[in-house]
């Protein structure tokens, strides 16, 4: 086992839920998923993993499948390949050196969104809560 | 354990505003815990493990928008 992985490994039984599960190496890369459920009883499948690309961690959705207009950096703040959008620079958006602040901020998102998805079952469509750049009226 | 959304909402975005990125008063501090679930830095004791979320969050750089 590598160092990284030895740290991850620690780091996820410290502090990250206990229905987090390891998914070994694909493509060079060991994915921790959770679950996280959110306030609004939405519950979402993230993964984190370190993206030797991006030099940082990253936070990926597996599920649910959001809809398409929301999967833009700005609306849902996700890419579309499914990677959360983490703000900060721009050079930071994809990947962040800490994996625990990257999943600190996954859980944020996936709260945000989850209201975005009830306020849209009510048909009172919500912008994404958490950032000050969103605005009431940009989601219809 | 619940959170306000509304609450939360306002403090991230005063945050963000603030360009505070970890707030040290407690009370607009944004956590998660163990369990993912998202708190208030005052709703966390002491000797509880909880991840503070940096509140750059979500909000665009100068360069771009996110």
């Amino acid at each position: 086992m590598s160092a990284r992985f030895e740290r991850e490994r620690v780091a996820v039984a410290q502090f990250m839920p206990s229905n987090t599960r390891h998914v070994p190496a694909r493509g060079g890369r060991d994915l921790w998923i959770f679950t996280k459920r959110t306030e609004v009883g939405v519950d979402f499948e993230i993964a984190l993993y370190y993206d030797p690309d991006e030099q940082g961690y990253s936070a990926q959705l597996v599920s649910p499948e959001l809809e398409r207009a929301w999967q833009n950096e700005h609306i849902g703040h996700i890419f579309k390949d499914g990677v959360i959008c983490l703000g900060g620079p721009r050079s930071a958006w994809r990947a962040a050196p800490d994996m625990l602040e990257v999943f600190g901020k996954a859980c944020l998102w996936a709260e945000g969104i989850a209201v975005m998805i009830r306020s849209k079952e009510l048909s009172r469509p919500s912008e994404f809560p958490f950032s000050a750049n969103n605005t009431e009226g940009e989601v219809s | 354990m619940t959170i306000d959304l509304n609450a939360l909402r306002d403090v991230v975005r005063q945050n963000q505003t603030n360009q505070e990125r970890k707030p040290e008063e407690p009370s607009r501090q944004v956590m998660v815990d163990k369990e993912g679930n998202v708190r208030f830095g005052d709703q966390v004791s002491r000797n509880e493990r909880a991840t503070q979320v940096p509140q750059e969050t979500f909000a665009g750089a100068r360069e771009g928008r996110s």
